[in-house]
């Protein structure tokens, strides 16, 4: 049986750094995924994860199981992106204009040509989700965020937002709806995930590279 | 429940998406939704919202962090030490030392660490110890006002006791604020050594944005 995050966690707290690296390997993921989804910066998202769990180990101790590990790691990070954002916004607005570009997906014009169609269009696609998100509000952005990719619960976000239930539930829906609109202006339509496909003269070639 | 209240209830819409209600609040959000041609687009548009917001896949970062603890601790040599602490706790060294300068202080290594004695006096002299790490020995002390060979014999052995008390009180006061000392100077010497620790990294980020492109 696999030895469980709260098991670890009794041991970290005993001073055992391998049981705490455990944790680290387990969570480094989610966590830098978080990070990055919420600032936009890969590495300003290494530095939070990196000093989240710098954070977790000091005081380890102190932390007595009131609630599961993760959410009390996810609220470390959460703490220092929200640093991160106020002392960003010090310096210089750094969220790009989301209405720059609202002309359709350039999806053929992508370079890297062996990419499959299909690929590309997701990647294409990423990069529009990301850009549209990077210009939400912190709140909703991180709402969605934990919900979309992180599958808490309403009420754990709830928590971890420090809101009402209903608040994040209105965040998400708001979120959810700027992003359908800009979406939408981008040439994406409800009910289509993707736009409409093109025949692509690569599409041979993805079919014999597949089969390989 | 009438068809307005749920048009108007973006939440239940959403808890819907997510499946976060109970079963009865989903099939009376699923008869709405069969009636109302407004919500059911509604749902239909942000379910494949979530469909899009599946392709933004963070980058493939190389992470790998680990805590490394037991590094090799490098003392710096004494002077440097004294150098780089508190005034304070400078302060504090300096009454110890003072104090031993001024026979009041016995100070000896032993077998679990410093021995701080007050009142050097071998034989008879009063002491308290502070021992090592925590505890506050409590102090045997043998009566040096000499019992006076005068009339009033009562009266000269309660002075003398109260003398006693007097004195053994202020040694363990002074034992017990000695510790408490030694302790917050310790704690205070580790946070600083974090503290330094912490502005050497944020140093070193600042000086790699810098010198970034």
């Amino acid at each position: 049986m696999a030895i469980t995050d709260d098991q670890l966690v009794a041991l970290a707290a005993g001073g055992d750094t391998d049981a705490f690296n455990q944790l680290v390997v387990r969570w480094e993921r989610p966590i830098f995924a978080l990070a990055y989804r919420v600032l936009g910066q890969e590495d300003d998202a290494r530095d939070v994860c990196q000093e989240a769990f710098l954070r977790a180990f000091r005081s380890i101790g102190g932390f007595k199981g009131q609630a599961k590990f993760s959410s009390w790691l996810y609220r470390i990070a959460l703490n220092l992106c929200r640093d991160w954002i106020r002392r960003e916004r010090r310096v210089t607005m750094v969220a790009p204009p989301v209405d720059a570009d609202t002309g359709p997906l350039d999806i053929l014009a992508d370079p890297d040509s062996y990419a499959s169609e299909e690929a590309v269009m997701r990647r294409e696609l990423g990069r529009a989700v990301e850009r549209i998100m990077a210009g939400l509000p912190e709140e909703q952005r991180t709402a969605i965020v934990l919900k979309e990719y992180h599958g808490l619960t309403f009420q754990e976000i709830a928590d971890l937002q420090g809101c009402p239930l209903s608040t994040v539930k209105t965040r998400v829906y708001q979120g959810l709806a700027a992003l359908r609109g800009h979406l939408e202006r981008r040439g994406i339509r409800p009910g289509t995930a993707l736009p409409e496909r093109r025949p692509s003269p690569f599409s041979r070639l993805t079919a014999v590279r597949d089969s390989e | 429940m009438d068809a307005t209240s749920t048009c108007d209830r973006r939440e239940d819409l959403v808890a819907y998406l997510y499946g976060e209600c109970e079963a009865e609040e989903r099939e009376r959000i699923e008869a709405h939704l069969a009636a109302c041609e407004r919500c059911a687009a509604e749902v239909d548009g942000l379910r494949s919202v979530r469909r899009s917001l599946a392709a933004w896949a963070p980058p493939e970062a190389d992470l790998g962090f680990r805590i490394v603890s037991d590094l090799p601790r490098r003392e710096a040599p004494w002077w440097r030490r004294v150098g780089s602490r508190p005034a304070w706790g400078v302060a504090a060294a300096a009454c110890v030392a003072a104090a031993f300068v001024l026979g009041v202080l016995d100070v000896r290594w032993e077998g679990d660490g410093v021995v701080i004695r007050l009142g050097r006096a071998a034989g008879g002299g009063a002491s308290a110890e502070v021992t090592g790490p925590a505890e506050v020995a409590a102090p045997a002390v043998p009566v040096t006002a000499g019992a006076p060979e005068a009339v009033d014999d009562v009266l000269m052995r309660r002075i003398g006791t109260l003398i006693e008390q007097s004195e053994r009180r202020q040694q363990q006061e002074f034992a017990t604020r000695l510790l408490a000392l030694a302790q917050e100077f310790e704690l205070q010497r580790r946070e600083d050594q974090m503290r330094v620790q912490q502005e050497v990294g944020a140093l070193a980020d600042y000086l790699v944005r810098v010198s970034g492109p």
